[in-house]
């Protein structure tokens, strides 16, 4: 019986530190207001924004930069995908051939230029299934990481 | 003495059932040797190659030919990161509105062009820390999604 004892007791303590590591993303994905949560324990500012479609997406900022968390491939209000987004109003806009130059040199944000050659940054992420709230963490560190970059690019 | 038996064997079931459905990816990550284990065990082709010193997976799906580079790596030969790369030699190469395009409509994939016109598509994926081999699993099926459409934008 002790030997069992010790044998739970390991798995409970082994449980315990995984569950600290890396706790789960549920697997039908995160909602909106889990990400407004998860944000303002950052001690983020953050709020669920309705689109003029109905839908509904974070509006967030980091380094005096507002950006977005677009939530998809969602069902009963829990989706397995998000996209950060921000966008700058440029005067005179970008051009393809400095969108393209981004898009070869550096990892994970793609750069598209709107109608008005104003540019646009993404990074798509899959939050379930077999995701961590650590790896969105991480995830969210490349993206708020690249704001530094992204702001000097574009001579913000 | 039996509830706290009772209550640790229910954490080591619990335990146990979250390891089957996502099995941790290493702290540090994958090594290129594990990532093309990872992808020959799905069936598809998994060489290593070796370019100025860089050991990179080279694969093959729908009918199109992609490297996995790694990324982030220590000495131990894990990388925390990895990108999905596909490049087409095209004969007339493609223009900036192409990829402009694919940027501003498609999620994940960022399109480029080289300096000789063609098009390259690529996909970067976190692996640690807080990993799994099911979100893995679930982004190199985005990147296998993506193909298609990939060979419908530059008509391949």
């Amino acid at each position: 019986m002790k030997r069992v004892m010790a044998a739970a007791t390991a798995a409970l303590v082994l449980c315990a530190a995984n569950g600290a590591a890396a706790k789960d993303i549920p697997a039908a994905g995160i909602s909106a207001q889990e990400l407004v949560g998860w944000l303002k324990a950052k001690g983020m500012k953050a709020e669920v924004t309705k689109s003029d479609d109905g839908s509904v997406y974070v509006s967030t900022a980091d380094q005096g930069i507002n950006f977005d968390i677009d939530l998809y491939d969602c069902d009963a209000g829990r989706c397995r995908a998000i996209q950060f987004s921000m966008s700058f109003d440029l005067k005179d806009g970008l051009s393809l051939s400095k969108a393209n130059t981004w898009n070869r040199e550096k990892r994970y944000l793609k750069l598209y230029l709107d109608d008005q050659n104003d540019p646009i940054f993404q990074y798509d992420m899959n939050v379930a299934p077999g995701v961590t709230y650590e790896a969105l963490d991480d995830t969210f560190a490349t993206w708020t990481g690249f704001i530094p970059s992204v702001l000097e690019y574009i001579d913000w | 003495m039996t509830r706290w038996i009772a209550i640790a064997t229910a954490a080591l079931v619990t335990g146990a059932a979250g390891g089957a459905a996502a099995k941790d990816v290493p702290d540090g990550g994958l090594t290129v040797q594990e990532v093309a284990d990872w992808l020959g065990a799905q069936g598809y082709k998994a060489d290593l190659e070796k370019v100025e010193g860089e050991t990179h997976v080279s694969s093959a799906a729908e009918g199109v030919n992609f490297d996995i580079y790694m990324y982030d790596c220590k000495d131990d030969g894990r990388c925390s990161a990895l990108q999905f790369s596909a490049g087409f030699d095209l004969t007339d190469g493609t223009d900036l509105d192409t990829v402009n395009s694919w940027n501003k409509a498609n999620r994940y994939v960022k399109a480029h062009l080289d300096e000789t016109k063609d098009p390259f598509f690529q996909y970067d994926v976190n692996l640690s820390p807080g990993g799994t081999y099911e979100a893995l699993d679930d982004d190199f099926g985005v990147w296998l999604m993506q193909l298609p459409k990939i060979k419908a934008q530059i008509d391949w």
